[in-house]
């Protein structure tokens, strides 16, 4: 079992952090983690409020601080749209029939049995994608959704692209961390989210 | 979450639906297909795989995993030997047994 993840009964507890603008800590600790449905989602593990976890190294609250720094920065205008940033540090408390761990072997063989019987249809269909491939984040949703399965939480190894990736523009297929898409978010403990870390980018 | 846990309602859903609806749920979440010209589908025999394995640690020194199988024609059976049992016994040697999971590769 990986570091920062307890199991208390059926229900495992991990710690999980986030980075984002200090400006937002507020609102996150008042209202909590909302669950977001971005493009940018499609690519990894579908719907969810995302957080950096234990697994992958370096170790969460690093890549979530990476992950600030380089949210910070508006590639359209050149500019930062918030210097001051912040790690958030939670807990978020899933039954483990619903979690479903991309990261496991059991996990893994899901994802995997969705993605053949998916695949075997397209093919059945006799169609092939013209334009787009497609993404672990459309088959987890589409998968979930229709076969009316409750995950409350779904985690994955992926590789990110944090500022110096991008600057250098490097791709990479294994994964420099560890990531957790909670699609219940009253699974994240409203009392543990605390600021871990708190910084300034200096230009 | 395992597998065996929620198979039957992934079974249930896929079995449930068509082909073409699948085709057009992804094209509801913005992708385009076209035809595929030259289908030379092929549908997977090793899927039909009856695995009717037990535990290792159970079975020291015995038989401890049958699969059988229809493959491109040829019914196949293949028994699998705890390791152990392997080295000991002359009469199954683990050139045998390389030779049987040789042919369930190659098949």
């Amino acid at each position: 079992m990986p570091q920062n993840q307890a199991m208390v009964g059926e229900k495992i507890i991990i710690q999980v952090f986030h980075g984002t603008s200090y400006s937002k800590f507020d609102s996150l600790k008042k209202n909590n983690f909302l669950k977001s449905t971005g493009i940018e989602h499609e690519r990894y593990l579908g719907d969810g409020a995302y957080f950096f976890c234990d697994g992958v190294p370096p170790k969460p609250s690093i890549s979530a601080e990476k992950w600030a720094i380089a949210e910070a920065w508006d590639n359209d205008n050149f500019r930062y749209k918030y210097l001051e940033y912040c790690v958030v540090e939670a807990k978020v408390e899933l039954d483990q029939s619903k979690f479903l761990d991309l990261t496991s072997w059991d996990g893994i063989e899901i994802f995997n049995y969705f993605r053949d019987k998916y695949v075997g249809k397209l093919r059945k269909a006799g169609r092939q994608l013209s334009r787009g491939e497609l993404k672990d984040g459309h088959v987890i949703n589409e998968a979930i959704k229709s076969s009316a399965i409750e995950v409350e939480a779904v985690k994955g190894n992926y590789f990110f692209k944090f500022k110096d990736e991008r600057i250098v523009k490097a791709q990479f297929t294994t994964p420099n961390c560890t990531i957790i898409a909670v699609r219940n978010t009253d699974c994240i403990l409203k009392e543990s989210i605390k600021i871990f870390l708190k910084n300034r980018i200096s230009k | 979450m395992k597998l065996s846990d929620i198979k039957d309602k992934i079974d249930a859903y896929f079995d449930s639906v068509s082909p073409i609806e699948i085709v057009k749920r992804f094209e509801a979440l913005g992708y385009e297909f076209e035809e595929i010209e030259e289908d030379n589908y092929v549908e997977l025999h090793a899927s039909k795989i009856n695995r009717g394995y037990k535990p290792f640690s159970n079975q020291k020194g015995r038989k401890v995993s049958t699969i059988s199988a229809e493959i491109q024609g040829v019914q196949s059976k293949i028994e699998f030997l705890e390791v152990q049992q392997i080295s000991s016994d002359p009469a199954f040697t683990s050139e045998q047994f390389k030779g049987n999971y040789g042919f369930a590769m190659a098949a």
